[in-house]
């Protein structure tokens, strides 16, 4: 080889060593890029398709371990589960102001009443497929309920405007298996509390614009489910912040169809919900 | 646990996965009774396989002659496909015998709970799969405590 190819090659050899030198290693991340779905059919995942607690979940596992439960319908151990994740752990950390607004009548429920989209706080525990799409400088997610789309910005920026939004503004990091995102500026909406499996009726609720949720998506030590553990904390609603868990299912062969075919009720009976 | 509790445990449960499925977009309970069920027998006249709820008429004959036109109400695409559902599930021409919970008014319209072909063959929801494999967890869960229990001195 001439002197010149030498040199060239040596050149091309440092170039590269000092590239490799100066570009900083990219921090490793959770792959969460897919299509996933309703929970495994375990009981106690599916006691958290929507969302769930630590204290309902404890109670579950105390009932399931109750030889006396052992005649009762699972759907009644789902019912206590559900009644004292409400009452030990969401209703005492309501503020006064909150408590005015639970037992909203699912016949009032714009969702239904109007086939209004949900809000932040209740579109993160929607059942049914969730659409992840990693990227360099921001993740895309799509709930297959109302097909609700979202963005979280992984550089930090500002929201666009002052104004809140029904989806708010998120901004989301990588905690080493983790994914987490914060969310705030969402507009004043439904409360997710009402949403559950079973729904611990009559216990709705509201929530301020002064929401800020903080979500942590990882993966399970097996790869097939995709947990969320949400931090809610909002000053008017909440004393203190309330913890929620949810669960996923990988499915990569499901799509998000098209929502276009909602119709406002036609008939429908107020007050027939368990008091 | 003798028959009449089983047959209560699992209306019950169909009854709060009727809801919990419908809940999502449209409330349950303002129009149906999940305490009961209803069953019609007739012809299907369309399959509407849509978000948020999957829709189905039905032409029922009462002993008089009379047709009345029944309206199914499903979960959505979103949900059914979960139980292999798609959109040539049923077909329009077909006859079939739905069970559902009926309206608290007593509409022609029904909460989709159970379809029988004329062949015998069923169509479920997803909740009766999921449900199947719930009662199985809880039945091995109760084996190994009392197992354990059995190797207790």
């Amino acid at each position: 080889m001439c002197e010149v190819g030498r040199s060239f090659r040596r050149a091309l050899q440092i170039s590269l060593i000092l590239l490799c030198a100066c570009t900083p290693a990219e921090a490793p991340k959770p792959n969460l890029t897919g299509m996933w779905s309703d929970p495994p059919a375990k009981i106690a995942d599916t006691f958290c398709m929507f969302w769930c607690t630590d204290a309902g979940l404890a109670r579950l596992d105390a009932l399931l371990d109750d030889p006396a439960s052992d005649e009762k319908p699972i759907a009644a151990l789902y019912v206590l589960a559900a009644t004292a994740q409400r009452d030990e752990y969401l209703r005492p950390r309501f503020t006064d102001a909150a408590l005015q607004y639970t037992g909203l009548d699912p016949a009032d429920d714009p969702g239904f009443l109007e086939c209004e989209p949900w809000g932040f706080a209740r579109e993160i525990f929607a059942p049914h497929q969730l659409k992840i799409e990693q990227m360099t400088d921001r993740v895309e997610m799509q709930y297959g309920e109302w097909t609700i789309r979202r963005t979280i910005y992984l550089d930090g920026r500002e929201p666009a405007s002052a104004s809140p939004t029904a989806m708010g503004h998120s901004v989301g990091h990588y905690d080493g298996e983790a994914l987490v995102i914060e969310t705030s500026s969402i507009r004043a909406n439904l409360a997710p509390w009402g949403l559950g499996f079973p729904s611990p009726w009559p216990f709705d609720g509201r929530h301020s614009e002064q929401l800020r949720v903080q979500e942590r998506y990882s993966r399970s030590a097996d790869g097939e489910s995709l947990l969320l553990t949400a931090t809610m904390e909002d000053p008017w609603a909440l004393r203190e912040p309330v913890v929620l868990k949810k669960v996923w299912q990988w499915a990569p062969d499901q799509e998000i169809s098209p929502y276009e075919s909602c119709e406002k009720p036609t008939e429908f009976t107020r007050g027939t919900i368990p008091k | 646990m003798n028959t009449e509790p089983r047959v209560i445990a699992i209306l019950a449960i169909l009854a709060l996965l009727s809801a919990s499925a419908a809940h999502a977009h449209h409330a349950f309970a303002p129009v149906y009774d999940g305490s009961k069920t209803v069953e019609i027998q007739g012809v299907v006249t369309s399959f509407k396989f849509v978000n948020p709820h999957a829709t189905m008429t039905v032409d029922v004959p009462d002993p008089a002659g009379n047709v009345a036109t029944w309206t199914i109400e499903f979960a959505g695409r979103l949900n059914l496909v979960n139980a292999g559902w798609t959109d040539d599930s049923v077909a329009v021409g077909e006859r079939i015998r739905v069970t559902g919970n009926p309206t608290h008014t007593g509409s022609p319209r029904l909460f989709f709970v159970e379809i029988v072909r004329e062949n015998g063959t069923v169509l479920g929801g997803v909740r009766a799969s999921r449900l199947s494999a719930l009662e199985e967890e809880r039945k091995q869960r109760i084996q190994q405590r009392e197992s354990a229990a059995s190797k207790t001195p």
